[in-house]
Parts: C-alpha cells; sequence; structure tokens
C-alpha cells in the first residue's frame, strides 16, 4: 500500500474515519486502563464486618452528593458495585454454600438484608432526582448529568417497596443479637435518613396535599442528620473486603462514552453539609408552596442567586422550585396561567387589572388577548429562569429585557388607540399608568442584568467603572418611575396598599445603591492612570458594545414605542469620567454638572456618596422595612441591606485608607478583592468588591 | 487504486471488507465489529463495535461484579491502531454459525 492510502467500503472517507474513537487514546478511549490498578477482586457475597457496611453505606452517600453536584451516575454512584449486582445478593436465590460458611461476627444478613435494602433505596432515591431533573428545565451535561450507562436505576419499582425494604432491614436490625448495640444504631440512624429521603423525593410533587407530612419527613431527616454528623464511621483498615465493594474505574465497564473520571470523595463534613443544602432547598420549597405572590417569588430567585454560591444550589432542588412555580399546567399547583396577570400589576402599582381591562371588554377578550399572552410568556419564564445556573440565568434575563419591551409596547398602543373623548381625567391618568408597572420590571431586570456581571465576573478591570455608571443611570431613570406612579397627581398607588409599601422601600433602597454604585465608578476612574480610558477608549468602546449587546438589539426599531432605557450614553459616561478624573486631582467640579447631580443627591465625592448609602441602609434596617416582604423572607432582605451596610463601611475604611495624604504606603494595606468564591461562603454583596488586607503588610495601629 | 494494480495481499484483503472480525488489543480487550477500512500504517476501522472485558489481566481471573460487562458494550466506530493489536480473527459472512479461528496476524502482514 501506499503512503497515505486507504482500503475502506464503498462511500466511506477520511472525514467519516475521523469520527471514530481511537481505541489506546487515553483522551477518547473510555475503556482503557492508563496504569496498572489492583483493583481487588469483588464478590458480592464476601461476608463483612458491621463497621465496613457503615463504611459503605457513608462512602456512598458521599458519591451521591457528588452526582447531585453534577458528576456523572457513572463516575459516583455507580462506582458502588453492589449496585450492578442487586440479583446475586437476593437472600431467595443466594447459594447454600453462602448459607453454610458464614462468620457469627460477619452475619451474611447484613449483606443480603441491609444493603440490599440501602442500595436498592440509594438507586430509588436517584432515579426519583433523576425524573424530576429530566423534565427539562436545567439543560443536561450543565446543570446535571442524565446519563444513566444502560444501568437500571430501578426505574419501574414502587417507592412503597423501596420503603417496605428499608423497613424490613430496620426490623432485621432491632431484633438481631449479632451486630453489637453500637454498630446497630450507627446503621439504623442511616436507614432511617434514607427512608426520610426517598419519601421526601417522592413527595415533593404532591407537597401542597401533603404538607404536614413533609414536614414531618423534613424535620425527621434533619434529626437523621444531625445523628449521623455527629456519629461518622471512622475510616476502616486497608484490607478491609469493604474497599473492593467500590470500583471508582467502573465507567470504563459501563456503556458510557465518558472518560473515566476519578471524582474525589468529599469530608464526611462536607458530604453532611450537602445534604443540609438539600434539606434546606426542600424547605425553600416547602414555604414557597405556599406563596401566591409574584413579587415574593422574584425577591426569593434573586436572593437565592445573591446569596448563595452556585456550589450550593443542587439542581435537584433548583429543578424541583421551577416545577413548582409552573407544571406546564398551573402555577403553584393551583392558578391557571392567566393569575399573573393580575398579580402583575395589583402587587406593583397596587391596581387590579380588571380596572385596565374594562375598557376593552374584560379580561380574555379579543383585544387583550395578545397582550395577555405575552405577559404570560414573559412573567412564567422570568420566574423560572432565576433558578438557572448564574451565567445561564443572567442570559435568560438578557432574553427577558426585550420580552418586557414587547408586553410594555403592547399596553402602550392599548392605551393611545383607546377612544377616550368621553373619558374623565382620573380614568385617563389611571390607564397611562399602567404601561409604568411593565416599566419597573423591565428596568429591574436590566439592573440585575448589568450588575450580574460582577458575580459572574465577567468584566475586564477598564469595563467595571461602566457597568457601576450604568447601572446608576438606570437606577436615576427607575427612580423618576416610581416617582410617576406613585407620588404627585399623576401618581395611582392606593395609599396603605402593600404595593406603596414596597415602592417606599425600593425608593429608598435604590437611591443607597445607585450611591454605591457612583462610589466604586468615581474610585475606579481615579485608580486607573489619568486617561486611562480615553487612550483605550476606541478599544474599550468596541469591547461595551459587545459586553452590552441587548441595548443594541435592532429588533426594538419593530416596535411602535420606544424603550423607556436601551442604549448607554457613551458621551456622557467620557464626561463624568473626565469630571471624575478633574475632582480627583483636585479641579473643581463645572457647576452645571453640580446642579445636575444635586437633583438627586447633594454629595459629589465617594465619601459623601458612602455616606448618604450608609445612612439610608442602616434607617432601613433600623425600622424594620423591608417593604411588601414578610415572614421568613424579611430575613432575606435584612441580609441583603445588612450585608450592603457592612460592606459600605468596609469601603469608608477602604478610601479613607487610600486616600490619606501623602501617605502612599497605606495604599497597599486594603485591596479590593473582585474573586467571587465558588465554594459555599459568599461575599457580603453580590455586587461589590469585598476588601481585605494585603497579605504581607501590618496594620497600623489606630492611634498612630 | 485499481484492484487490477493491486497486489494479491491486498486483493484479499479487500475482500475482508464488511466482514465481522474480531481484534484482541495489548490490555486483554476484545473488539468485534465490521470491518470497514485500514490504511497504510494498519489503522483498523470497525463500526458497530462490542467492546468486551472477558478477563481481568492482573488476576486472569473473569470478573464477577456485572453481568453487562461480560456480556460487553457498545462503542460504536472505533479505530485500532496496529501497534496495539495483539490478533485478528474473521468471521465467515456466508456461515454465521462457524467462526474461522485462524490467526491473521501474519497473512495480514
Amino acid at each position: 500500500m501506499e503512503p497515505g492510502s486507504m482500503i475502506t467500503i464503498d462511500a466511506f472517507s477520511l472525514s467519516d474515519a475521523m469520527t471514530a474513537i481511537e481505541i489506546g487514546d487515553p483522551r477518547l478511549d473510555t475503556g482503557m486502563q492508563l496504569e496498572v490498578i489492583k483493583q481487588p477482586d469483588f464478590d458480592p457475597l464476601t461476608p463483612l464486618l458491621p463497621e465496613e457496611i457503615c463504611w459503605i453505606i457513608d462512602h456512598s452517600m458521599a458519591y451521591e452528593t457528588q452526582w447531585h453536584a453534577s458528576n456523572p451516575l457513572a463516575h459516583t454512584v455507580f462506582t458502588l458495585l453492589y449496585a450492578h449486582c442487586l440479583y446475586d445478593v437476593d437472600p431467595d436465590i443466594i447459594p447454600s454454600s453462602s448459607i453454610l460458611n458464614w462468620d457469627s461476627s460477619r452475619p451474611l444478613e447484613l449483606i443480603t438484608i441491609v444493603i440490599r435494602a440501602y442500595t436498592s433505596a440509594l438507586l430509588k432515591s436517584c432515579s426519583l432526582a433523576w425524573n424530576e431533573l429530566s423534565k427539562g428545565t436545567l439543560p443536561d451535561n450543565e446543570d446535571w448529568h442524565s446519563d444513566k450507562s444502560e444501568v437500571s436505576l430501578l426505574e419501574g419499582w414502587p417507592v412503597e417497596a423501596a420503603v417496605a425494604r428499608l423497613d424490613s432491614a430496620l426490623k432485621w436490625l432491632s431484633k438481631t443479637t449479632q451486630v453489637p448495640p453500637l454498630w446497630q444504631e450507627a446503621i439504623k440512624i442511616r436507614l432511617q435518613f434514607r427512608r426520610h429521603l426517598i419519601v421526601l423525593l417522592s413527595s415533593t410533587e404532591s407537597l401542597p396535599r401533603n404538607r404536614e407530612d413533609f414536614e414531618n419527613h423534613l424535620h425527621a431527616a434533619r434529626h437523621c442528620l444531625s445523628i449521623i454528623r455527629l456519629h461518622r464511621c471512622e475510616s476502616i483498615s486497608s484490607t478491609s473486603a469493604a474497599h473492593a465493594a467500590f470500583d471508582p474505574h467502573i465507567a470504563r465497564r459501563l456503556n458510557t462514552f465518558l472518560p473515566v473520571r476519578i471524582v474525589d470523595i468529599p469530608s464526611w463534613d462536607q458530604t453532611c453539609d450537602a445534604y443540609e443544602r438539600l434539606l434546606n432547598g426542600w424547605e425553600d420549597i416547602d414555604r414557597l408552596s405556599t406563596t401566591h405572590d409574584i413579587s415574593t417569588w422574584n425577591q426569593a430567585g434573586f436572593h437565592q442567586s445573591w446569596f448563595t454560591a452556585p456550589a450550593a444550589r443542587p439542581a435537584y432542588i433548583r429543578s424541583c422550585v421551577q416545577t413548582l412555580f409552573f407544571d406546564g399546567n398551573q402555577i403553584v399547583h393551583s392558578q391557571p396561567q392567566g393569575w399573573v396577570i393580575n398579580r402583575l400589576f395589583e402587587e406593583t402599582i397596587g391596581l387590579s387589572y380588571n380596572v385596565f381591562s374594562q375598557h376593552w371588554g374584560g379580561s380574555g377578550s379579543d383585544s387583550l388577548a395578545e397582550l395577555e399572552r405575552r405577559i404570560i410568556h414573559t412573567v412564567i419564564p422570568h420566574m423560572r429562569g432565576l433558578w438557572n445556573n448564574p451565567p445561564r440565568r443572567r442570559r435568560f434575563l438578557v432574553k427577558t429585557i426585550l420580552d418586557w419591551h414587547m408586553v410594555y409596547d403592547a399596553v402602550c398602543v392599548l392605551v393611545e388607540d383607546l377612544d377616550t373623548t368621553d373619558m374623565d381625567p382620573v380614568t385617563f391618568r389611571t390607564l397611562n399608568q399602567f404601561p409604568k408597572a411593565i416599566i419597573l420590571w423591565r428596568l429591574t431586570t436590566i439592573r440585575e442584568v448589568i450588575l450580574s456581571g460582577f458575580q459572574v465576573e465577567l468584566y475586564h478591570p477598564l469595563e467595571r467603572p461602566f457597568a457601576y455608571w450604568f447601572a446608576a443611570q438606570v437606577i436615576d431613570v427607575h427612580l423618576t418611575q416610581l416617582d410617576m406612579v406613585s407620588k404627585g397627581m399623576a401618581g395611582i398607588v392606593p395609599q396603605n396598599s402593600p404595593s406603596r409599601k414596597e415602592i417606599h422601600y425600593q425608593h429608598v433602597f435604590l437611591v443607597a445603591l445607585q450611591a454605591m454604585c457612583m462610589t466604586m465608578f468615581i474610585n475606579l476612574v481615579r485608580s486607573f492612570p489619568t486617561n486611562t480610558i480615553f487612550t483605550q477608549w476606541e478599544q474599550l468602546r468596541t469591547n461595551l458594545c459587545r459586553r452590552y449587546k441587548w441595548a443594541f438589539n435592532p429588533a426594538y426599531d419593530v416596535y411602535e414605542f420606544e424603550p423607556v432605557v436601551l442604549e448607554p450614553d457613551f458621551t456622557e459616561f467620557l464626561k463624568e469620567v473626565q469630571d471624575a478624573q478633574n475632582q480627583g486631582q483636585g479641579h473643581d467640579m463645572p457647576k452645571d454638572l453640580k446642579k445636575k447631580k444635586a437633583q438627586r443627591h447633594s454629595s459629589q465625592s465617594p465619601t459623601e456618596y458612602l455616606e448618604l448609602a450608609l445612612k439610608l441602609l442602616q434607617s432601613l434596617i433600623a425600622t424594620n422595612n423591608t417593604g411588601s416582604l414578610d415572614g421568613h423572607w424579611i430575613h432575606d432582605r435584612m441580609q441583603l441591606l445588612q450585608g450592603m451596610s457592612e460592606t459600605c463601611q468596609e469601603l469608608q475604611s477602604y478610601l479613607s485608607g487610600s486616600s490619606l495624604d501623602g501617605d502612599s504606603s497605606r495604599n497597599s494595606l486594603l485591596k479590593l478583592d473582585w474573586a467571587r468564591s465558588f465554594s459555599e461562603s459568599m461575599p457580603k454583596t453580590p455586587w461589590f468588591p469585598s476588601v481585605r488586607r494585603a497579605e504581607g503588610e501590618v496594620a497600623p495601629s489606630r492611634n498612630r | 487504486m485499481s484492484s487490477s494494480t493491486e497486489s494479491p495481499a491486498i486483493a484479499q484483503l479487500r475482500q475482508l471488507l464488511s466482514s465481522t472480525l474480531r481484534i484482541s488489543v495489548a490490555d486483554g480487550r476484545i473488539f468485534i465489529g465490521s470491518f470497514i477500512g485500514t490504511d497504510q500504517p494498519m489503522n483498523i476501522l470497525l463500526i458497530d463495535t462490542q467492546e468486551f472485558r472477558l478477563d481481568n489481566p492482573e488476576t486472569g481471573k473473569s470478573n464477577h461484579e456485572d453481568d453487562s460487562v461480560r456480556s460487553g458494550r457498545f462503542v460504536g466506530q472505533v479505530l485500532i491502531p496496529w501497534k496495539i493489536v495483539r490478533k485478528i480473527e474473521v468471521q465467515e459472512s456466508s456461515q454465521p454459525g462457524r467462526r474461522m479461528q485462524s490467526d491473521y496476524n501474519g497473512y495480514i502482514l
């Protein structure tokens, strides 16, 4: 044969050959054995000591949490080899030789009854979680791995049978004299925990009907977990036969194309923390199942993404919440889709949708069909999207910015086309305020899109001042819109309504947030060498146009009404950059700019902005003002306010340290930390950097 | 390459196309699939391939844990480099019930 020539069947080309998996290539060949791995031989009927059984259970629990942490089953749960041979440990069919050769300290029932029940229930638990995750709300291979490698998760087996098998094992453990009491209790508490987990997993869908049962199981599961956490099974001897029960390389034998990856087993505390998060998630689901207003849902969605690290939000829980909000048929298990329309207006501006719809023949009329369809198709994805993973959530919010404008445009068109000849001025004014409810939702979404860029560490250092400046601009418009719906002659929000309470909270909160954004903008501009933004503007502008491409979307052109906020004004940005630089160098601020800023705040320097923000945040905390939220949700909002207040104080320390006259040595003592940890701990605020002491520096004493 | 100019060995190799091959490789695995092509360095392309791992190469004992393991797993289209091939056997397509147990190692070379 000539070099480069091939002998192939007809119609087979070189490009077809390129799709083949090369055997022996470690990157492609999942079955390849890279090194000689001394995997001990596994015989499922090998008798084991109770402590070895306990160790196997704990090990498999750790692997289960790793599956919930977006690892494939083949690398986690399926490494437990009993999962592949449940039939071999069935007490009804085991060979008589196994029964005869038994050791009293290693009763065979620990395998045929206990491990069999536990493994079956573990697989069934994964099956129930898999069913929820496979509903399609969270993307496969991104938030979770659906690949079962053709291994059974006991899909067709009833949950009741799994529970009954666990009950039989618990009964045997209670009666047996072959297991020391200490290990009896240790194994029993683990089986009981599994029993509660499987019941919780199976009853999440029917939560509103069996709330009491659900809460009882949740409470009992917490109790079991607290005991398990304290009584971990110590590691077993390195020669123990229990080690053979796990094969981390099992993926190379299963029907999967996933390359083998050894998943590190988390520590016992990390495993218990992961279960704790699952239980906390169920508690949130329990609370949300009785929450019937979309503002609270919206707030809960934002809060969990602001204050919980992605690793601390199991995909299973996020999927359950999305299903709970809308299961394809009803909202929160009881409301029709149209319910969101009335709630949207009722909760935002305190007016019923009927006040609006009666002028077009009432809700459901032909003239309102398109508007109502658009509202439903915007609100439902908006809510569910809040429980996506952070980058996807941000992309989803970007998409809804246009959706909200479509709704706004539809409302404006209806109001404009209405014959208002005989309409009284109050009604006319009221109708004209309805579009503002949509604007408020859209502005909240835009603000979240801009600021969430800090959460996902999206921005280049040079882009950060712009992000804060643009956020402050959007907040400015938001405050104006809030004033328009709540103040003066045109104000329509009823006095003493929850909406008015919320608007008041939003007003104070947004002024504080805006002041913090302006602090960061000015401080960051001054932290660069003079004129850096101007000298690099061409490149920066190109980056910004790409980063904020949603604001330059030509799709807006087809709508009759202009969006309230869209493209950022780059000229205005550069002017303010120049002013910030000049102020930093001791130049006077132009009088017209001072006058303009005084419209919103009297303060201009970063320190004054921070003082204003801190004062407002502390006033909200002192008066316990959490807007329209009540119950458990108050705590969430307070956490946000406290975090922002503490951030203000940290930034004050940072600014006072970095502006000391002539004392440049202190500049390096404190630094801004922009990194967002993907571990379980989160910074105080989602949108601002943490202030950290620079490593290797000694803090100066206060009286220095 | 036209069939009129190719050597008898290549002509015979061409006759094997579409037949079922059983290839044993260095790490003890066996691949059974339809032979669809090869090139000058003797990389062998199989489609509809099943991978089998009958014995544990270290212990020589049969793996007990899994019946599905013993029945093999589907790996689809694979390319097996000549350097790891230990043995190639061909199944006669006209008589699927009988297997030719010849070692084709020397024949192909």
